[in-house]
């Protein structure tokens, strides 16, 4: 059957080419984002000091700050893109989106609660706060999308989302606002930055992080067959319950540990699988390594130019997202994306 | 009014003013009414006794009636818990109507101002105010002209050979989702007091609310209302189609014109006065709809469902984190990590929103089971 044979022999370089291109441009991005900042520093100062430490101010502020900010800015875009192409292969449904399901604001929501209500304070307590708030959130909209007759069409997801969502806006409001302490550090966190992190949250996320990302690269074949409706993927052998089980669970552990780390970051889980997906057709197995190396390039460039287009300051990643996202949204809306299935 | 009332059938009543003029009104409207402004009676009354200061009855009398008492209870009754329930009632009231216009005239029970983006642009345009000015001052015109643009650009975005509302709604969203992390961004640029009083704005609050706010709500309310009342019985004969309306004496493109006006500006009145408290709009109309079993829209019992709901929500903000210190008290795991905070008290806003939020779920579900 098509959905295990391997993808066209004759597209299958020209896809590995621009996979090797793409991961060109991501180095590229990563030296940049290294380098761009209140000072530049060039690629070839910022190649020599990561390998050996020449003792200078320069150094300090590369392996200190800004390292540690593209390293964040490298998981946290892996995690976004691969969560966004799966829940966009689980619902059947181009609307999908970590942001727009809701599920980043049941991680938020457990977050304010733990750091507002609960007075947890380090990365490693609170993960576990996103990661079932994301959970709940995924399934609760999830379900309430499946109401009625039929499959969730991409309409009632949306709308789902927005009515859970509207819910843990309201907690998410009342709590942060409690005290002046809790309030000056969330408010920093709810627009969804790479900046000012301490590394133990590096390391806080990569293992959550890359067991989300390696159940999502093995669902490929299973969710290419989900693809073609339910009762063709149970002849083709896929155990459908099972595939939604741990789907779910990879974009809870991603979008969980995302969020958690950088707070929530909209539209990317959106535009990059949509955009890979006119790229490379309806495959997941190719669609889902694309998407890992495009939604990082996309998170770094949004994160860089965050940092250059004001006179003064920053504008943090999340701001910068959402003001290029919602625009691609909108247009899909107006396509008439929405009226499928 | 002088009119004679003869009980008819059909669970009707027959109100003769003069010979020539006469009207129906239904018996079970009537009893909603009642009972809508016996709720919000009863609401403000416990609104005047429940506080986190105790006063008493005969404290609350004495402050009320004759000023009288302790100083304290004088000023939080009349100073604060007095006019908070004021506006809570009037805006709950102008949501209730603008809700009501809204829905109607989109014929979708999802076309409220929050989902149309109205709110969410009202909030950044307060913020943006704030963050610009340092003050509060000029917060009210910011408002409703954010709230005004957004909601234009989101009926622009969304036409495309006519209006479609389902693409209103999903427009609506994105614009939301784009502003609320504008709004949060706003939020990170200002120094910490200005930010939180942006805060308060963005979820809209009755609390440190006071008589400036009545009078910036109340003169609006007073033209608005009415107006709305009475352009609103031409709703019910706009949802029959233009062309029985026409024939029923209503020119539909003007009255529609002059309803969606009637209906922006009392959200904006509102929004201007406590903030885009989000929910009311979206709920009352159903509700109101649902108990007085009435076929379309009410506007007035819409308005008055409206005013006991964020009378209610209001009460129940400020009641909600007494509680939650009583329950760290008995589990100790739970505890709120500070308790001191407790006086600031939640902003009503974010109690609608989450009520909103479960309606919207409540409401969906209701509708795709039903197909």
């Amino acid at each position: 059957m098509s959905v295990d044979a391997a993808p066209a022999v004759r597209t299958r370089p020209r896809y590995a080419a621009a996979l090797a291109a793409t991961a060109a441009l991501l180095g590229l991005l990563v030296l940049l984002s290294i380098g761009v900042g209140a000072k530049f520093y060039p690629p070839a100062q910022v190649w020599d000091v990561l390998w050996h430490h020449d003792g200078s101010y320069a150094a300090d502020v590369i392996r200190e700050l800004r390292l540690p900010r593209t390293l964040l800015g490298l998981m946290v875009g892996v995690a976004l893109g691969l969560a966004g192409s799966l829940m966009q292969a689980l619902t059947g449904n181009p609307l999908a989106d970590p942001g727009i399901l809701g599920v980043s604001a049941g991680a938020s929501a457990a977050v304010v609660l733990a750091v507002g209500v609960l007075g947890v304070a380090s990365y490693t307590g609170y993960i576990w706060f996103a990661l079932l708030g994301a959970f709940a959130a995924a399934t609760l909209v999830y379900l309430i999308g499946q109401t009625g007759a039929g499959r969730a069409s991409p309409v009632r997801l949306v709308l789902a989302g927005a009515a859970i969502g509207a819910c843990l806006t309201g907690f998410i409001a009342g709590v942060s606002g409690l005290d002046a302490a809790t309030f000056d550090h969330l408010r920093f966190w709810t627009v969804g930055s790479l900046a000012g992190h301490a590394p133990q949250v590096l390391t806080g996320m990569l293992p959550f992080a890359a067991v989300g990302t390696a159940i999502a690269l093995a669902l490929g074949r299973a969710l290419n067959a989900v693809a073609l409706g339910d009762d063709t993927a149970r002849s083709l052998g896929v155990r459908l319950i099972r595939t939604r089980a741990l789907g779910i669970l990879a974009v809870t552990l991603l979008c969980g540990s995302a969020t958690a780390a950088a707070g929530p970051i909209g539209f990317v889980g959106l535009v990059v699988p949509l955009a890979v997906r006119s790229f490379t057709g309806p495959d997941q197995r190719w669609i889902m390594p694309f998407a890992m190396l495009v939604s990082p390039c996309l998170l770094l460039s949004a994160d860089i130019l965050g940092r250059v287009v004001l006179p003064d300051g920053e504008l943090e990643v999340g701001a910068v997202t959402a003001l290029l996202g919602a625009p691609v949204f909108i247009a899909m809306v107006r396509r008439g994306k929405l009226s499928a299935r | 009014m002088s009119g004679t009332k003869t009980p008819t059938a059909q669970g009707t009543w027959t109100v003769r003013v003069s010979g020539a003029v006469s009207f129906r009104i239904r018996r079970r409207g009537v009893y909603y009414g009642l009972a809508c402004t016996a709720a919000a009676l009863a609401a403000v009354v416990a609104l005047l006794l429940v506080g986190a200061y105790p006063i008493s009855f005969a404290g609350v009398v004495d402050a009320l009636f004759y000023g009288t008492g302790d100083r304290l209870a004088v000023h939080f009754v009349n100073r604060e818990r007095l006019p908070q329930a004021v506006l809570a009632l009037l805006g709950g009231a102008a949501m209730g109507a603008s809700g009501a216009i809204f829905q109607s005239l989109a014929r979708n029970p999802l076309a409220s101002p929050e989902i149309i983006g109205f709110t969410s642009g009202a909030a950044t345009g307060a913020v943006l105010t704030i963050a610009f000015t340092g003050g509060t001052a000029l917060v009210a015109p910011g408002a409703i002209g954010g709230g005004l643009a957004t909601a234009c650009a989101v009926y622009l975005l969304s036409y495309k050979g006519g209006s479609d509302t389902l693409r209103l709604i999903m427009v609506g969203l994105g614009v939301t989702a784009m502003l609320g992390s504008v709004n949060s961004y706003l939020l990170t640029r200002s120094d910490l007091r200005t930010a939180q009083d942006a805060h308060l704005w963005l979820i809209g609050s009755l609390n440190g609310k006071g008589w400036d706010e009545v009078a910036i709500l109340a003169p609006a309310a007073a033209v608005l209302l009415p107006a709305a009342v009475a352009l609103g019985r031409r709703l019910r004969m706009l949802e029959l189609g233009d062309a029985m309306a026409t024939g029923l004496g209503v020119r539909p493109d003007r009255t529609r014109l002059a309803l969606a006006v009637l209906g922006v500006a009392l959200c904006g009145a509102t929004v201007a006065a406590i903030g885009p408290v989000p929910f009311i709009a979206l709920a009352a109309p159903q509700i109101a709809a649902r108990l007085a079993r009435t076929p379309g829209m009410g506007v007035m019992g819409s308005a008055l469902t409206g005013a006991v709901l964020l009378a209610a929500a209001h009460l129940v903000s400020g009641q909600l984190f007494p509680v939650l210190v009583r329950w760290g008290e008995a589990f100790p795991a739970l505890a709120i990590a500070n308790p001191e905070s407790v006086h600031l008290g939640v902003p009503v806003g974010a109690v609608c929103s989450v009520l909103g939020g479960l309606y919207l779920v409540a409401l969906l579900t209701r509708r795709w089971r039903n197909g």
